[in-house]
């Protein structure tokens, strides 16, 4: 796990097997402080008090089929190399927040990765799971969705169809390459 | 908050996709469709599964293939070979092919996708991990 982008994509995954109906993510260049943050935001299922404790734990998981479960463990480290932070805010049945910050000058920080295709990937997930995604450079902010796309696309065309996906990866490029969040 | 976004550019996202996939001209459906998933959980990311779902989407554009889907999907409990490709041919049981690298994309559009030849690295469906 050697970008921030596919932490994000992770941690998202973690919202959609809570059954969330609606994930808002925000990817933050927070250049006053220094700083990449993101936050993901979902209505799913929650985390009970007891896991929460011991979420970062490696060998902790509610799968069944495996015995390890890493993605937060690998964030929490991934954001403390960089004497950055992770936060988990989690009430049941309302929903989970993970926020996550990494300081950007410092020399073990994380690049932030191919942000576009994960952006894609995300809000085409299913018609049924709303994904919001924000990104905000100083004061510009770009933001697309699921919904926006159905709008578009109506019902009879798929969502994963590779020409939507290709038209959604070029135009969220070309946004993301005029917020210059990558220099 | 504001959207920055132009809606030109939606506008003309929803005037491209009309002209390029009235599916319903074409007599399409997605029973009729290629499916292909991605297994996105920390395991395939790790190994490379976001690198390999570009890379079907660029081959598939490039091949001009157009009654594709492509989508992703949680563990499905074989982290041994990841990254992992479930492929559904339309009318057919899904495949799931495993340690699926940028030559095995290839290759899959190549003879599996495009002439539904069966493609070394198959995981059976009855092949149980843990316990």
């Amino acid at each position: 796990m050697n970008e921030i982008a596919l932490h994000i994509l992770d941690i998202a995954q973690n919202s959609i097997r809570a059954g969330a109906s609606k994930i808002s993510i925000q990817f933050i260049k927070n250049s006053v402080e220094k700083l990449y943050e993101f936050r993901v935001k979902d209505n799913g299922v929650g985390i009970d008090e007891q896991m929460l404790k011991k979420i970062t734990d490696p060998f902790t998981t509610t799968r069944k089929h495996r015995k390890v479960g890493l993605g937060l463990s690998l964030l929490e480290q991934s954001t403390k190399q960089s004497l950055g932070e992770m936060k988990i805010l989690s009430f049941i049945n309302k929903g989970t927040t993970v926020y996550a910050s990494f300081n950007y000058e410092h020399i073990d920080s994380l690049p932030i990765g191919d942000l576009t295709s994960i952006i894609t990937i995300l809000i085409t997930t299913s018609r049924d799971i709303n994904v919001v995604f924000d990104v905000l450079s100083d004061s510009q902010i770009f933001s697309i969705s699921t919904e926006d796309i159905l709008n578009e696309i109506g019902d009879d065309v798929p969502l994963g169809h590779i020409d939507v996906i290709s038209l959604i990866k070029n135009m969220i490029n070309q946004e993301l390459l005029e917020l210059q969040i990558y220099g | 908050m504001a959207k920055v976004q132009s809606l030109a550019e939606l506008k003309k996202l929803r005037e491209s996709i009309k002209s390029s996939v009235d599916l319903r001209e074409k007599g399409n459906n997605i029973e009729e469709m290629v499916l292909i998933k991605v297994a996105m959980a920390t395991c395939g990311i790790a190994a490379g599964a976001k690198t390999i779902m570009n890379s079907f989407i660029d081959e598939l554009k490039k091949e001009k293939i157009e009654n594709v889907v492509v989508t992703q999907t949680g563990c499905m409990g074989y982290c041994h070979s990841e990254p992992t490709v479930e492929i559904t041919l339309p009318g057919k049981e899904g495949l799931i092919f495993g340690n699926v690298d940028e030559r095995k994309v290839k290759e899959l559009i190549e003879r599996y996708i495009k002439n539904g030849d069966l493609v070394d690295g198959i995981i059976p469906n009855n092949y149980k991990t843990i316990e």
